[in-house]
């Protein structure tokens, strides 16, 4: 007995966080949902797996395209074909309500809002219980798990469910805790809606598939699937990456001798010893800033720089399979020079100043933009922000103490 | 700090000048390009280093070759030190001393002298120069407030510039009501974007309508062609129908015959076999009795088979003896040869020894040894008498010799015969042979009628010995004459005996050494005898045998003509046997023959009467007696089921609805009207098909082209894309906004950190400077307040710009005051006044003295009037006098 645990396709959800990139390379990472969606289609029937399970979010109700979801036909289709029977369940963003859900095609299994229990035999015999729910909202705030049936006398028991572990006290997706899953007594817990692949319980198996292309920076490292295979009486699990395209980071460190085109060159480098099989997005940090000149720095900050990078990146990234999107210019460990005298008074203002209200507040009208928001609102914006005004303030300052000395008599 | 004498080597336009400052206040008078600014360069780079080449111009490196640098004298604390300072790397080669303690210091020592100051601080604390004032007087007056608030700050002119710049780049990016900024543009941008997207977004609900309305037409189509398929069934059905009808109205008028039960054709089949059976039968049956009657015809027994039959008893009786007979005819038959042979032998014997054989008996084996015996003696002792004989003749002979050679010792000379054989060698070898043959034959031949010439030579000398031998001779001659004469005696008894034995026993006729060969001739001849007598008796019984038993065939005499010897009797009667033998074995073969055939005629008529009953029953079965009938009876029937099969042909082409439809129609005429409708029905529906099938495909068309369409998923990213876009420029800008937000707190909050003190010393300073017409200053979160000696209250914003500077003024100088009193460092006031009228002039000199009590301060100014203003001792003209 053999499957794939698959989740979080977002077949039309969008890349975020990049821009400026040249046709061909946006044409590809735009593809890249597709093709992983693909590639693990492919290998479901190469590694003639028994069915694939489809725990939530194959794509967005809120940005569904006719586009994704002929895609996920034909590609459901193609397991069809091969006699691969195929279990969805919808998430919270492919929710289904009465009057409007994916028209899926005949011989997928999909779960309805109540948990149901669809059961099968394997070519090997094995007779193999799989339940599962769908979202019939947005947001599904109880715990689920306890409308799971009991474990029947099927060989294998299998959970479908799209939800995270509860926290706290708002839970918004189909709460539940770990040792609940574990006291069911099935033999694999298949878990969507967290796009990290991770594994919470070894025994039994509590896995969520993670998405199976990571989607912006946050989402970075190999995304793809599980395939389980039974050895005799229990389950073994492996990931296996099917993505396109991979988020990354690279960490440079720079000196008094970085120059515009030393920095661009390192980079190179550096992308060009590292090159693998998968295309890489990079996150550029750079540390040892305050060795820098005034003028360079600036450019880092401004994004001068990274605007001649891509120059050079778009005639070497089909070679060096990587694009760096983003510079983060890693603050400096010394302080800023402003008067030692009213150093506690830089401090406490910095404390008023970069909070998540004041840049809320500073942000004004932008505010209307929910993208906006939601991105101010984060706390790792205005650390960022925080980061970024010390180099400015860093970057001024030496600016200041250039042009002051330029402009003396 | 105590700055008392700088002594300046070269730097700028000074070279080798020294300046006096004991004085807690110095007006340091130049008119412009004299060099105030440089001065004040110099201070602050003896204090904290020399610029680095990168800042040229704030170098001040000297015009005149002068050595670079200068010397400090200053009092710290309660020391006096002693600074000096030449050019050299990191702000120049330091050498300091404490003149108090007169001890030798480093730069190091300096610095932290100088702690927590740096050249930047020094001059935003304790330098007060024309531009800074000057800009504040040029400042409107919100932000004139703003800097007066934010006074209490270290370096506030500096951070508020620095906002002002960070303003201004911030307003490139974005302004909340712009046009034409990069992040307002990207705004409008997305917005429109986001229309964009509204629109493509319905292309969902297009899509899904799109399948729901496929889906009916797709449902609606079905449904039409399988309307049309039914009325395409029910066209062809009556288009059938109608070629059918004509048949179907014959078939229907003519009702079927019933029939009886139609002979099937198995016993159509069977019938035929039978009576071809019964045919064949009947044909063999004649054949088999014609067989058997040419049989009986031909074996008939003949005449002697008949007597044999009449007498078979009698003469198989007799047959069984004539083996026997045969027998004792073969013995007769043997008997007379053996007695012809034992008569020849008998006279043959007869011939041989005479009559007397038949007196002489058999000696016995006793008497045969006996006989033996004495042969042998009598041999034995002839021979020993002979060799006695022989033995004397030698004796003789030798005794002979022995005298011939006594007589004649000379009288041989060579021997001729070996001369003469030696002669014939050689010839025969000269002649005869040749080579090597010749020479040994010669040699050979040589040497034998040598041996001839010299042999008597060789026997020579044997004379002596001859003597002895002849006298032992003669005496042995004697005793052999002696034995012999015995032997003679013996011979003579023992031929006695022999003839005694003949005498005894008939043998005189007899030479006694055929005595024993005579014995077993002697046995023949008589076992012969006894042999004839006996053959002789058995001839006679078998002789009377064989008469008695032809004597009892003599019944059959004339049939087996029975006469002449008893063999060829015997034979006759074995011949008549042996002809009856045979023809008994014929007659017995006939007959069996004949049996068989028989019962084969039995079989044949039973197996008829079988077929013929069964024939019979088969017809019967039909209720037929003639074959003839049967078979017409068949031909109707066949041609009855051919009818039939039409028939069922017909109804097999008709199904329960057709024969519904043909029952109900009551003419041909009837189904062609509803045919007729039935077409035009069709080609409605054929209208509708093409119509939905239009539709579908158009549907279709649509759906594909909408999912080929991948416009709305390219929005969306870009979308995402400009979200990115905006967002990184949202944080550069919110970076900008923010920290000049930081700046501009830091700047308040340090401000009024350092309010209370500030706002004791300037409102003093205020007092004095505006001639006692204000006297408190009060700070609140929006803005700066003073009051009048009038107890009136007036927000900056109301005052008259004068006031308003001079405010600025009296905060500015209570800072440094405040300052000073933390870190006691020089004041250096480069020309600020220049804006005063000379009342207020006067009054901010008046302050700066007051303010001298604490700190040192230096005043520079190019304007001449001011010099009225001070103490002579206080003044130092730098262009003139002690400047050169």
């Amino acid at each position: 007995m053999k499957f794939i645990h698959a989740a979080d396709l977002h077949l039309d959800s969008p890349f975020e966080g990049l821009q400026r990139l040249p046709k061909a390379l946006w044409q590809q990472i735009h593809e890249a949902p597709f093709n992983a969606t693909k590639q693990m289609v492919t290998d479901a029937i190469e590694q003639k797996v028994d069915f694939v399970l489809l725990v939530g979010d194959l794509f967005d109700r809120e940005t569904q395209s006719v586009q994704a979801q002929v895609f996920l036909n034909e590609q459901l289709q193609r397991l069809v074909d091969d006699g691969i029977g195929v279990f969805v369940s919808f998430g919270n963003h492919d929710y289904m309500t009465a009057e409007q859900h994916l028209a899926l095609q005949e011989g997928v299994n999909v779960f309805g809002s109540d948990v149901t229990t669809q059961t099968l035999t394997t070519a090997d015999h094995t007779r193999v219980a799989i339940s599962g729910f769908s979202y019939a909202d947005r947001w599904l705030e109880h715990d689920v798990v306890p409308q799971f049936p009991e474990r029947g006398d099927a060989d294998f028991q299998i959970g479908m469910l799209h939800g995270a572990v509860k926290q706290g006290e708002a839970n918004h997706y189909a709460p539940f805790t770990v040792s609940e899953l574990a006291s069911t007594n099935y033999d694999y817990w298949a878990l969507g809606h967290i796009h990290k692949p991770g594994v919470l319980s070894e025994q039994p198996l509590i896995v969520y598939s993670g998405t199976i292309q990571g989607r912006h920076k946050l989402e970075s490292g190999r995304h793809g699937y599980q395939v389980v295979s039974s050895q005799g009486k229990h389950l073994e699990r492996q990931f296996v990456p099917a993505d396109q395209v991979r988020w990354a980071t690279l960490s440079l460190a720079v000196d008094e001798t970085t120059t515009d085109a030393s920095l661009i060159e390192a980079v190179q480098a550096a992308l060009t010893n590292s090159v693998a099989d998968t295309f890489k997005l990079i996150d550029l940090s750079l540390t040892g800033i305050e060795k820098l000149s005034a003028s360079m720095l600036s450019r880092l900050n401004d994004g001068t720089w990274l605007e001649r990078l891509d120059q050079t990146q778009k005639k070497t990234y089909r070679q060096t399979r990587a694009w760096v999107y983003e510079v983060n210019v890693l603050p400096t460990n010394r302080p800023v020079q402003y008067a030692k005298l009213d150093a506690n008074y830089w401090q406490r203002a910095q404390k008023t100043v970069f909070t998540p209200d004041n840049v809320a507040l500073t942000a004004g009208k932008l505010m209307q933009y929910p993208f906006i928001a939601d991105h101010l609102r984060q706390p790792e914006t205005t650390a960022n922000l925080t980061d970024r005004a010390k180099n400015e303030l860093l970057a001024q300052s030496r600016l200041e103490e250039e042009n002051d000395a330029d402009h003396d008599d | 700090m105590q700055i008392t004498t700088i002594k300046i080597y070269g730097f700028g336009k000074f070279h080798d000048t020294t300046i006096d400052l004991s004085n807690r206040f110095s007006l340091l008078y130049g008119e412009n390009e004299a060099g105030k600014s440089t001065l004040v360069a110099f201070i602050t780079s003896m204090l904290f280093g020399f610029e680095t080449a990168k800042h040229r111009y704030a170098m001040y490196q000297p015009k005149q070759g002068s050595q670079y640098g200068g010397e400090l004298y200053f009092t710290h604390g309660s020391n006096d030190y002693w600074l000096k300072r030449v050019g050299g790397t990191h702000g120049g080669d330091v050498t300091l001393r404490n003149l108090t303690t007169d001890t030798a210091l480093t730069k190091d020592d300096l610095i932290q002298l100088l702690q927590p100051l740096n050249k930047e601080l020094f001059y935003q604390i304790f330098c007060f120069g024309e531009r800074e004032l000057q800009a504040v007087f040029n400042l409107n007056r919100f932000d004139l407030v703003k800097r007066i608030q934010r006074i209490g700050a270290i370096g506030s002119e500096n951070w508020i510039g620095l906002t002002q710049e960070l303003t201004a780049s911030a307003g490139e990016l974005y302004k909340p009501r712009g046009r034409v900024q990069p992040l307002v543009r990207l705004l409008k941008e997305y917005d429109e974007m986001s229309e964009k997207i509204d629109t493509a977004k319905t292309q969902f609900q297009q899509y899904q309508t799109l399948q729901n309305d496929a889906q009916k037409t797709a449902k609606k189509l079905a449904a039409v062609q399988k309307q049309l398929s039914e009325l395409t069934d029910r066209l062809n059905q009556y288009q059938r129908l109608i070629k059918l009808y004509p048949q179907y109205q014959q078939l229907k008028n003519g009702a079927p015959k019933q029939s009886r039960t139609p002979i099937s054709t198995e016993d159509w089949q069977r019938a035929t076999r039978l009576s071809t059976a019964v045919k064949q039968l009947q044909q063999d049956l004649a054949t088999q009795e014609q067989t058997i009657k040419q049989q009986q015809r031909k074996h008939v027994a003949s005449d002697a088979q008949q007597f044999y039959t009449a007498h078979q008893q009698q003469i198989d009786q007799l047959a069984t003896q004539m083996s026997a007979m045969e027998q004792l005819q073969q013995r007769q038959q043997q008997n007379d040869s053996q007695l012809a042979a034992v008569k020849q032998e008998l006279a043959k014997l007869n011939q041989q020894y005479g009559a007397s054989l038949a007196n002489l008996k058999v000696l016995t084996a006793g008497e045969q040894s006996q006989i033996k015996d004495l042969f042998d003696q009598q041999q034995h002792l002839s021979i020993e008498r002979d060799s006695r004989a022989e033995q004397r003749q030698e004796h003789q002979k030798a005794f002979e010799k022995l005298r011939q050679q006594a007589d004649s010792d000379t009288s041989t000379g060579m021997d001729l015969k070996w001369l003469i054989g030696g002669v014939v060698v050689v010839l025969v070898a000269l002649f005869g042979f040749s080579g090597i043959l010749r020479t040994v034959g010669g040699i050979i031949g040589m040497l034998v009628a040598g041996y001839g010439i010299f042999k008597p030579i060789i026997s020579g000398n044997q004379q002596s010995t001859i003597d002895s031998q002849m006298a032992l001779l003669s005496s042995q001659l004697d005793q052999d004459r002696q034995q012999l004469a015995a032997l003679d005696q013996q011979l003579i008894d023992a031929d006695a005996q022999v003839t005694q034995f003949g005498a005894e026993h008939q043998l005189q006729n007899f030479a006694p050494e055929r005595w024993l060969d005579l014995q077993a001739d002697l046995s023949l001849y008589r076992a012969a005898n006894a042999q004839q007598i006996q053959l002789q008796e058995q001839q006679d019984q078998i002789g009377q045998n064989l008469r008695a038993y032809l004597a009892q065939w003599q019944f059959a005499g004339e049939v087996i003509s029975l006469g002449g010897s008893h063999d060829f009797q015997l034979q006759q009667i074995s011949q008549f046997l042996s002809k009856r033998r045979d023809e008994s074995q014929q007659l017995h073969w006939a007959n069996e023959a004949l049996t068989a055939n028989t019962q084969r005629q039995t079989a044949l008529q039973q197996q008829l009467n079988t077929q013929q009953t069964n024939l019979t029953q088969l017809l019967a079965r039909y209720q037929l007696t003639t074959l003839t009938e049967f078979e017409q009876r068949y031909q109707q029937d066949q041609a009855m089921a051919q009818e039939n099969q039409r028939r069922g042909v017909l109804n097999a082409q008709l199904t329960p609805a057709d024969r519904q439809i043909l029952d109900n129609s009551e003419s041909q005429e009837f189904l062609e009207q509803t045919e007729q409708q039935l077409q035009t029905q069709l080609v409605e529906q054929r209208q509708t098909q093409a119509e939905l099938l239009k539709q579908s495909s158009q549907q279709q068309y649509q759906l594909q082209r909408l999912a080929a369409s991948d416009k709305y998923q390219n929005l969306l990213q870009q979308q995402a894309d400009l979200q990115t876009e905006i967002t990184s420029l949202t944080d550069d800008w919110l970076t900008k906004q923010l920290l000049i937000n930081w700046i501009d707190q830091t700047l308040i909050n340090a401000s009024q950190g350092r309010q209370p003190q500030i706002i004791k010393v300037a409102e003093q300073f205020f007092q004095q400077l505006t001639g006692n017409r204000y006297r408190q200053i009060i700070f609140t979160d929006q803005t700066v307040q003073v009051t009048r000696d009038d107890a009136l209250t007036f927000d900056v914003g109301e005052l008259s710009s004068g006031t308003a500077e001079q405010l600025y003024v009296a905060l500015r100088f209570a800072f440094t005051k405040v300052m000073a009193d933390v870190i006691a460092m020089p004041i250096i006031i480069d020309d600020a006044f220049v804006n005063f009228d000379r009342q207020r002039t006067a009054s901010a000199l008046k302050m700066l003295k007051e303010l001298a009590q604490t700190s040192q301060v230096i005043y520079l100014t190019a304007n001449h009037d001011n010099l009225a203003l001070a103490e002579d001792n206080e003044i130092y003209h730098l262009s003139a006098g002690k400047s050169v």
